[in-house]
């Protein structure tokens, strides 16, 4: 993700988090990534759930590739299927952008729709990553999978930012102060960033 | 409870019991119109025709040489281009006071082979006002008669294959050097128009000025590049064929009904023993295998053969696999053998890949359709325009009436 690179469009709303429809099938930024949307409003989001399914909810798709070799064969045989299908994912909002300054914290107005939504640069990768403030907040959020969703993030970040020294010593400190007796979660988290 | 389901089973069970007792008869009679196929002679058929006509109350379609034939289908193109269309309409409401209807015509272009894409749309057309729902007579502007009900449903047919050709036209250069094959759901025979008492005048307007020059539109399309067109009728119904096995089955060297038979009941005419209660495809579907066509028939609906001309319709039935069904084209199709064989072999793969019925058409329906909750919005949105200009929207008291539905 080293440009950044428009993923989608806002399709669902709200002050906790936003839901984007991408423009391509399977497009979904990984789990964890950190996005950003609105032009002149910009939010931060963390992507914590992301589902594809059929665009019509009246309409399953079926199996279809008994007889055929591979799976792309399968979209091969059914070009309707790309325009049928519909990747969403769904954003952890985290912070947002005042005047020049980015704030780690929930932005006072929630995306508007068919905002687009965007992936972010290094620099603003490396705000969240070295501020960490929102990591509470998505521990306390009700997002089912959010020690997953902190664990990804902090991945990412490493990933994204090999050259920031101590990052991951920073996150299991903060994380360790946020989790307290809740040692058990503490040391889930950290064995899936090690 | 508004329908006694009680007594309806009742009924159900006895109609049940009464079709399957005439499932022997039904049988041997597909048997022997299948026999009369086998021993099919064309000048034999021509010369009863010709001897016939006027006298013969059915209406027996043009046969092929071999009208028992069944025909492998060719492989298919593996780089193609498949366009459904299809269209779904609200008709009009006289119980409110706008006078409007809506046209909603879908399209699904797909693309197979090297570089498999999609492009599927939908577009609304509103037709309001008296010159947009009224067909007037060119030679009287005193006459018209109102787009409403069957002929409503005859100028949904034209937009559809309007809106066929305007998709085939807008085929991008690339994606022209494909074959292509446009698809629209039922017959090419307007037999919306086919009812009593329309004048000549709309069935020229919808055909002549709509139908028909969309028709000589592909026409010309196709002397330039791979295209065919034809229409799918899944489950057909028609007894075309079956009206020719009555001729070629009846005794009589004069086939007179009215002489011959015009005292005798249904089911005791010499002719309905190869034909009572089957329908063309019945007889076709111990023919054909997997795949296979019939030969090439041709319409005999008076209709056609009073104003298609150059278009007029052709026909064959083909096992797709999972039914018998019918597959109509124009003239100017089904008189290249390589269009015939590209439409054949076309339609099939479409049955395979869409579970049985072309999947161009399926999506193209699922483009068009309005359903139950589109149609009351439509209606609230005609509300709302209506009371946004200072007028007042009213429903008839009936309307009213079963909406209330009170105690």
């Amino acid at each position: 993700m080293g440009t950044v690179e428009r993923l989608g469009e806002v399709v669902e709303s709200n002050t906790n988090e936003f839901v984007t429809q991408c423009y391509e099938l399977y497009s979904s930024p990984p789990l964890g990534s950190l996005v950003k949307v609105g032009e002149s409003e910009i939010i931060y989001g963390i992507v914590s759930y992301s589902s594809t399914a059929g665009l019509d909810a009246t309409r399953r798709p079926v199996a279809r590739g008994q007889s055929l070799g591979s799976e792309q064969e399968v979209y091969e045989r059914h070009p309707q299927l790309t325009r049928l299908l519909n990747t969403e994912f769904r954003s952890h909002i985290v912070g947002h952008m005042s005047g020049i300054e980015i704030n780690t914290f929930l932005s006072p107005i929630p995306p508007r729709i068919h905002s687009f939504v965007m992936s972010c640069d290094r620099e603003e990768i490396r705000i969240f990553a070295t501020s960490l403030d929102f990591l509470g907040a998505v521990l306390r959020s009700q997002i089912p999978q959010a020690d997953d969703v902190v664990a990804a993030f902090v991945r990412f970040a490493l990933k994204m930012l090999p050259d920031v020294e101590g990052l991951k010593l920073d996150v299991a400190r903060q994380l360790a102060s946020l989790l307290g007796s809740e040692t058990h979660r503490l040391e889930a988290i950290l064995r899936r960033i090690r | 409870m508004a329908l006694d389901l009680a007594e309806t089973a009742l009924q159900l069970d006895t109609m049940a019991v009464g079709l399957k007792n005439s499932v022997n008869d039904t049988n041997m009679r597909s048997e022997s119109a299948s026999t009369l196929l086998e021993d099919f002679n064309a000048k034999d058929f021509e010369a009863r025709i010709d001897l016939s006509s006027k006298v013969f109350n059915w209406s027996a379609p043009s046969f092929p040489l071999r009208p028992a034939e069944s025909i492998a289908t060719s492989d298919n193109p593996v780089d193609y281009l498949a366009i459904g269309v299809d269209g779904s309409h609200i008709d009009i409401n006289r119980h409110i006071p706008v006078r409007c209807f809506l046209i909603n015509t879908g399209v699904a272009r797909l693309r197979y082979g090297g570089n498999p894409n999609a492009y599927l749309s939908s577009t609304p057309h509103l037709f309001s006002g008296l010159t947009d729902t009224a067909i007037f007579d060119k030679s009287n502007i005193n006459r018209s008669i109102p787009i409403q009900g069957s002929i409503l449903g005859a100028v949904r047919t034209v937009e559809e294959i309007k809106t066929l050709a305007t998709a085939l036209e807008n085929i991008d250069p690339v994606e022209s050097q494909l074959p292509v094959i446009g698809l629209v759901d039922g017959t090419l025979v307007m037999l919306d128009l086919l009812r009593a008492g329309i004048p000549d005048y709309v069935i020229r307007n919808i055909l002549d000025d709509g139908f028909l020059t969309a028709l000589n539109k592909i026409r010309q399309m196709s002397k330039n590049r791979k295209v065919v067109i034809a229409s799918y009728i899944s489950l057909p119904g028609s007894t075309e064929v079956m009206d020719g096995i009555r001729l070629l089955g009846c005794p009589f060297p004069k086939s007179d009904c009215l002489q011959h038979c015009g005292t005798r009941s249904s089911g005791e005419r010499p002719c309905d023993a190869y034909a009572l209660g089957l329908l063309d495809r019945d007889v076709f579907a111990k023919r054909l295998s997997r795949g296979q066509r019939t030969e090439i028939f041709g319409s005999s609906s008076e209709l056609v053969k009073s104003y298609y001309r150059e278009n007029e319709v052709k026909f064959f039935y083909v096992n797709t696999g999972d039914e018998i069904a019918r597959v109509e084209m124009p003239k100017w199709v089904a008189e290249d053998e390589s269009s015939v064989s590209l439409v054949h072999s076309l339609v099939v793969e479409q049955c395979k890949l869409g579970s049985g019925y072309p999947a161009c058409l399926m999506e193209a329906h699922e483009q068009a359709v309005i359903s139950t909750s589109d149609r009351s919005y439509f209606l609230n949105l005609v509300e709302e325009v209506l009371e946004g200009q200072d007028m007042r929207f009213y429903t008839s008291r009936k309307d009213h009436s079963k909406r209330i539905r009170w105690l």
